[in-house]
């Protein structure tokens, strides 16, 4: 379904962040991302996304390298994505209801009837339907990630990207929203591809699991064999230590 | 030492041609809605009316009251109407205008834009399958122009409301004897002339706007700093601009036959 190929991205002044990426995401499948902060893990998720083009290497969606195909061609498959940002990029000048109804208005043919069923379902699932007619601004910050989140599954996508879904969230409401994206894929049985730094949030969402460390992705297995990894970077960094010295 | 700003500039100007070339195919290939398109220019003409027509208004009283100064000696108030609207449409109004929108709609713009790109409501557009070109920059493009149009008749009516009042004041000439001299100095050439800077300016101000706001990164100091490269760019480049509409009509319209007064 995802697949990235000798992926390398360089800052401007030619240092490398990310070298050689490869990953396979199957269908269906949960693959969470980890690593500490400013290495490279929302990057290689906005490569996949093709809001970033590598400096090389190919990024396959069903087969297709995005950045090498028509620009008809790059539509349809971006369509099959969604994206939950790290500060939810709502449409701050739309209320909620409205930020649900745009990408139903700009890509689909649903008439105003049936695009306001959608959204009142769609906010129904994530818990919002007294929030409809609020500003972004004027809600918080837990119940923000959800409006991003309805935002990222209204098109019905195959592909969900989550860039650090529980960024500046409580204990409590990042479970929450964790159970929410989890209860979300298995109704809509989407592939996902996720990035955190919280190990919890981690292995309760994963099925899969990668860490970047040293400008590549080390692809560490499922939640079990990530706990019991025998690499010391893997053991580093799931107990919260210093990964200078790995 | 010295390469580097230049550098700068001239790595901003093909940053620039290309944004404007990736406008122009999306312009063909996918126009804007109409909806989005009328609400951008009520905006922007909305935004921009009041100052513009106070403006217009004290432009054409301080032109009357200057060229009565010097009329006055050589007996020639009866040309005072023709003179101060002729300097106003040729000059003063399309100069005034695209320094209004600089200053209300290009820092509005460019500020607008920029929080978009870093909150990541751009990308985010992108991720939903839609052209942020054509969504976003387009309307903003094209009723930037089409108001400073709208803008430039309003500025000109009230110069000319402003011009006759002061006449009326300082040359104790009344409201007819005041346009009455108009048409022998305002000709179809100063007219074209007007119309010419006037586009010049706005599409010259629209590029610039949308393209640092679009292109802005670095936060809440980034969007700040895009504001002041938005102003400093558009002031310097209106000047510029002026200067080269100025010798360029000189030579077109004198070639075209229109005359150039």
């Amino acid at each position: 379904m995802i697949e990235l190929k000798s992926i390398s991205v360089a800052f401007e002044s030619g240092k490398a962040l990310l070298k050689d990426v490869d990953l396979a995401v199957r269908r269906g499948e949960t693959f969470v991302i980890i690593g500490s902060s400013g290495i490279g893990k929302s990057v290689l998720l906005k490569v996949t996304a093709s809001l970033i083009k590598p400096n090389s290497g190919q990024v396959l969606i069903d087969g297709k390298d995005i950045n090498s195909i028509s620009r008809i061609e790059k539509a349809e498959t971006l369509q099959k994505m969604g994206m939950l940002f790290q500060k939810n990029a709502l449409f701050d000048s739309f209320t909620v209801a409205d930020n649900l109804r745009f990408p139903l208005r700009e890509r689909t043919s649903l008439s105003e009837q049936e695009i306001s069923e959608k959204v009142k379902l769609f906010l129904q699932y994530v818990g919002l339907s007294h929030a409809e007619n609020l500003f972004p601004d004027e809600i918080s910050g837990g119940m923000q990630k959800r409006v991003g989140i309805a935002r990222a599954l209204i098109l019905n996508p195959q592909i969900i990207l989550y860039d650090d879904p529980t960024a500046g969230l409580d204990p409590i409401t990042s479970k929450l929203i964790i159970e929410l994206i989890i209860k979300l894929n298995k109704e809509f049985g989407t592939t996902v591809m996720a990035i955190t730094n919280d190990m919890n949030r981690a292995f309760q969402m994963a099925d899969r699991i990668g860490l970047i460390v040293g400008n590549t992705l080390f692809v560490t297995g499922s939640v079990e064999e990530t706990k019991n990894h025998n690499d010391q970077r893997v053991q580093k960094f799931i107990h919260g230590q210093g990964m200078q010295d790995a | 030492m010295i390469l580097k700003p230049l550098v700068g500039i001239l790595d901003d100007i093909g940053g620039g041609l290309l944004f404007m070339w990736d406008l122009l195919k999306t312009a063909f290939r996918s126009p804007c809605e109409r909806k989005t398109l009328l609400e951008q220019i009520y905006q922007v003409s909305m935004q921009s009316l009041v100052t513009t027509a106070s403006s217009g208004f004290f432009v054409g009283a301080i032109l009357s009251v200057q060229f009565n100064i010097q009329l006055k000696e050589f007996s020639a108030l009866s040309v005072l109407g023709g003179l101060a609207t002729s300097g106003t449409i040729r000059e003063l109004g399309p100069l005034l205008i695209a320094f209004m929108l600089s200053g209300k709609v290009g820092a509005y713009t460019s500020a607008e834009l920029g929080i978009m790109r870093v909150t990541e409501q751009i990308d985010a557009m992108r991720c939903l399958g839609t052209n942020p070109m054509q969504h976003l920059i387009l309307p903003r493009f094209i009723g930037i122009i089409v108001s400073s149009f709208f803008l430039l008749l309003a500025g000109l009516l009230m110069s000319v409301l402003g011009g006759a009042v002061m006449a009326a004041l300082v040359a104790d000439m009344n409201l007819m004897e005041y346009i009455s001299g108009i048409p022998t100095f305002v000709t179809w050439g100063s007219v074209l002339n007007g119309l010419f800077k006037c586009c010049m300016f706005s599409i010259l101000l629209a590029a610039i706007c949308t393209y640092k706001g679009y292109t802005t990164t670095g936060g809440a100091k980034g969007v700040g700093r895009t504001v002041i490269a938005t102003a400093l760019s558009t002031m310097v480049g209106i000047v510029l601009m002026d200067w080269f509409t100025s010798y360029l009509s000189r030579n077109l319209f004198s070639v075209i036959g229109v005359g150039s007064v």
